[in-house]
């Protein structure tokens, strides 16, 4: 990964713009992208101090000096350096440093140090010459290393990987970041939120309304637990760490506070994308139905519950069901009622037992599979502890929990089943707790 | 009922109901969470606001322990060491205390933790350091010990650990401790380290140091973060008595004519630079100006490669090597800690006279060899960059020879008081060599502005 220090980046405005490699500086960056995979090439076997000698002495202007950098760091990364394994540098200096103090002690008042002679000393010992020996003290320092692998990757991923790798060092002095997020799925919007999740980072989420006035994806505020005290880049890498993960959903616009170099200027940066905007993507992602970006059980579940004739229709959902501080669950579907069932609504509530229930305008489907027991009981609990939204959880029998787990007055449900989902079975369970 | 439980080095206060009105100001609704939250430190406060208001309350924040037992080897104090303890007592157990290298701080956060009895974290800027605490309490509290850091994760009732450390785990190890002391606790107050002590709940907190002070004057952030400066004795108060008396000795050497000649030639075009562009150094932001415009043209990286070459040949002149070879034949009878300004130097000298050497690169199993070969003198000079600045303790230590170094006093202090530790009769010296007609005059001069050199 880029370090913050390597970013090519001008501040105008109070934002940060990462400078755009086009046109004739693309063009020099592959060039010394390959520039640099050549000399790589060229010095396998030679030590770090070597390399780096040789990189450097490839000319780069003044404001190429971040790219040169940056591009040497990525190729760094992927190299493959060993230490000289022949001798053991720290016995050998503990054996060169005794016997030199021991000499040193010893010396009268009119005698001096020589070092020559102590090397020679334990050379002759050792079998080595004292140029072996020379190079074989302080063989496991860092320049002293030896490059056994170079990169083989072309210079133009090089550069890509750079592009890339610029917005996310840019975030490592990220204090928050606001993202609007458009997820094809809600297997992208589960992993997104795994990922919040297990990098703890915290967030506040809220529908986001397009031009049609349809809810498409959502807007997040991200930041870390103590960030509402104290803007701090403490949760910097978490935030840079995000970034692949949004890249994998359909769209994103980020835009993020920084505090940028040593005097923590506050500055904004905005980045997007996402793979419906990365190149050549947009128009096939355009054509695509939506039903084709469903895992197939859910886009089998769909084509056939749409067969069936019943009052409710059906449509992929969008929409992200939270409960701060409990949990958060995004669904595959969401069924509408057609028509309301007035007869059964006027029976129920005769019985008293829709009072507490929202209104039976939409359940959702959350499809769990074969996921993880774990998961489930989360559903559980987010059901329990008073998630405002009837949902429907699809859990495959070998996760081995009962659909009784959930009590009838409560507004989500379990739906248990073998092998494939039955439309009819989900009919009957969207029926029973539409009640 | 009201609970309070860690989060990642935060405080969640939930069903406060109305009972919230009673919360410390650091308290915060936080919408995301659907909980009130506080910074972690601010532990102590909740409690006793809860606890005054008469506010039932179940703690799963806390998770810190009471030790087994106290001390296992008794030392009689010092009287300093003694007052300092009662200070810090007299401040709810949060303070920093101030004394010079070599009076016995270490000592003083043993009492202070055989006094609370508390699961307690010791943090130190160094692995060096961290190596030495270890063996201190061990000894001490007759107890295995945690460590944190240099590739370990131990945690114990009594851990060590760097503040590199502290840094990235605190928001998971908050909880686990009542006692916190911050050794060279001047480290402290940087946006990041800072954290580490906003993270933790300790309601018990100590700092450790022998000058507090900063160069950005952020050493008033250490009575938020731990308390006030409850106790101070300065080096000449303690000289003597308890610390070894010292001589301080600034040796000249000169540039030879080929390397007086590129130092000018060096200085010549970093210094037209900087009257072109019309930057001045004895303004505050001077330093800042130049390393921006030099990275703007191909002038200016000449020029910063001038001033780090003409600077490269004052700090490390050949003279210097020739004059410190004086010295180690000189000493060779004594036990010598040659200090650089930089890695390459040290790494120079280990080479040239085969002395052994302590960097960031040497490893904590070599470091120990080298300190206990000096220690019991299998080893008569080892030289260092700057890991070995801090604390680390070698009494047998009685000769410092300073060959490159910063101009900060912090730092200068710090070294001398590495050879400082009373042991018999010892007389310790530090030299310090210059090359004069050269920059680093003017650095010596400032690095001396202390009470220890005068």
């Amino acid at each position: 990964m880029l370090t913050a220090d390597l970013v090519n980046a001008r501040r105008r405005d109070g934002k940060l713009h990462v400078t755009a490699l086009a046109g004739k500086a693309r063009a020099r960056a592959v060039e010394l992208a390959g520039t640099y995979l050549a000399i790589l090439a060229a010095h396998v076997d030679a030590t770090r101090d070597e390399v780096e000698a040789a990189l450097s002495a490839i000319p780069t202007g003044a404001s190429e000096r971040k790219l040169g950098l940056g591009l040497r760091k990525l190729l760094d990364d992927a190299c493959t350096w060993e230490a000289e394994p022949e001798v053991d540098p720290a016995e050998l200096r503990a054996e060169v440093f005794h016997r030199a103090a021991a000499v040193r002690r010893a010396l009268g008042d009119d005698e001096h140090f020589d070092r020559a002679v102590v090397l020679e000393e334990i050379g002759k010992a050792r079998g080595l010459d004292l140029d072996a020996l020379e190079r074989a003290l302080f063989a496991d320092l860092r320049g002293a290393y030896r490059l056994l692998g170079a990169p083989e990757t072309p210079s133009e991923h090089v550069v890509e990987a750079y592009e890339d790798g610029q917005a996310q060092a840019v975030l490592l002095r990220a204090v928050r970041v606001t993202v609007q997020v458009d997820c094809a799925t809600a297997s992208e919007a589960r992993a997104l939120f795994r990922k919040l999740k297990f990098l703890r980072l915290l967030y506040r989420v809220q529908p986001r309304a397009q031009a049609d006035g349809e809810a498409h994806g959502y807007a997040l505020e991200i930041d870390g637990p103590f960030a509402m005290f104290e803007a701090s880049t403490k949760y910097g890498l978490q935030l840079a760490l995000l970034l692949p993960v949004l890249r994998e959903c359909r769209a994103f616009a980020l835009e993020a506070d920084l505090r940028w170099g040593k005097e923590r200027e506050v500055l904004q940066f905005e980045t997007s994308g996402g793979w419906g905007a990365a190149k050549g993507s947009v128009a096939a992602a355009a054509e695509r139905p939506p039903e084709e970006l469903l895992p197939d059980e859910v886009a089998q579940l769909l084509a056939r519950f749409r067969a069936l004739e019943s009052r409710w229709q059906v449509e992929i959902a969008h929409e992200l069901l939270d409960l701060p501080g409990v949990g958060l669950c995004a669904p595959d579907l969401v069924f509408f009622e057609a028509e309301p069932k007035s007869d059964a609504r006027a029976k129920a509530t005769a019985k008293g037992k829709a009072k507490a229930k929202p209104p039976a305008r939409r359940i959702f489907l959350e499809v769990l599979g074969y996921w993880s027991r774990d998961a489930v009981w989360k559903r559980v609990e987010l059901v329990r502890a008073g998630l405002p939204f009837r949902v429907l959880f699809a859990v495959g029998a070998r996760l081995r929990v009962s659909e009784e787990v959930l009590d009838d007055d409560l507004p989500g449900a379990l739906y248990v089943y073998k092998g494939a989902m039955s439309a009819r079975a989900v009919l009957e369970r969207l029926e029973a707790l539409a009640e | 009922m009201t609970v309070l439980a860690f989060a990642f080095g935060t405080l969640e206060i939930r069903d406060a109901g109305p009972h919230a009105a009673l919360l410390p100001n650091a308290c915060q609704w936080d919408a995301r969470t659907a909980c009130h939250r506080a910074p972690a430190i601010a532990y102590a406060d909740v409690v006793r606001a809860l606890h005054l208001a008469k506010v039932p309350y179940e703690d799963r924040a806390r998770a810190y322990l009471e030790l087994p037992h106290g001390m296992r080897l008794h030392r009689e104090p010092r009287p300093y060491q003694a007052d300092a303890l009662v200070a810090w007592r007299a401040h709810r157990g949060r303070g920093v205390v101030v004394l010079p290298t070599g009076a016995g701080k270490t000592h003083v956060a043993m009492m202070a933790i055989d006094d609370k009895r508390r699961s307690a974290l010791v943090i130190a800027p160094t692995l060096d350091l961290v190596r030495q605490w270890y063996d201190a309490l061990r000894t001490t509290f007759g107890m295995p010990v945690g460590l944190v850091g240099g590739g370990e994760h131990d945690v114990r009732a009594l851990t060590v650990t760097t503040y590199d450390s502290a840094y990235l785990h605190m928001e998971h190890l908050g909880a686990r401790f009542g006692l916190v002391v911050f050794d060279e606790a001047h480290h402290l107050p940087g946006a990041s380290y800072a954290l580490a002590a906003r993270f933790s709940i300790a309601p018990f907190r100590l700092g450790l140091t022998a000058t507090p002070e900063r160069t950005d004057g952020r050493e008033a952030d250490l009575e938020e973060l731990i308390g006030p400066i409850v106790f101070r004795r300065d080096v000449t108060e303690l000289a003597g008595e308890f610390l070894a008396d010292y001589d301080v000795e600034t040796i000249g050497v000169e540039l030879t004519p080929d390397e007086r000649e590129e130092y000018e030639a060096g200085r010549a075009l970093y210094r037209g630079f900087i009257s072109r562009n019309g930057i001045r150094f004895d303004r505050p932001t001077g330093w800042g100006e130049f390393i921006m415009r030099s990275a703007r043209s191909d002038d200016g990286r000449r020029a910063m490669k001038a001033y780090l070459r003409q600077r490269e040949l004052a700090f490390g002149a050949q003279s210097k090597l020739e004059a410190l070879g004086q010295l180690l034949e000189l000493h060779r009878g004594d036990r010598a800690i040659v200090f650089t300004q930089d890695n390459a130097t040290a790494y120079r000298i280990a080479r040239t006279f085969l002395v052994p050497v302590i960097t960031h690169q040497t490893k904590v199993r070599e470091r120990s060899e080298i300190l206990e070969g000096l220690s019991k003198g299998t080893y008569g000079a080892i030289v260092t960059s700057k890991v070995l600045n801090e604390g680390v303790d070698v009494p047998d230590a009685n000769v410092a020879v300073v060959v490159s170094g910063s101009g900060s006093v912090r730092e200068h202090v710090q070294r001398l008081g590495r050879v400082l530790r009373k042991k018999g009769d010892k007389r310790a010296v530090l030299y310090e060599l210059v090359t004069e007609a050269t920059s680093e005059q003017y650095t010596s001069q400032r690095r001396r502005e202390h009470v220890a050199y005068r």
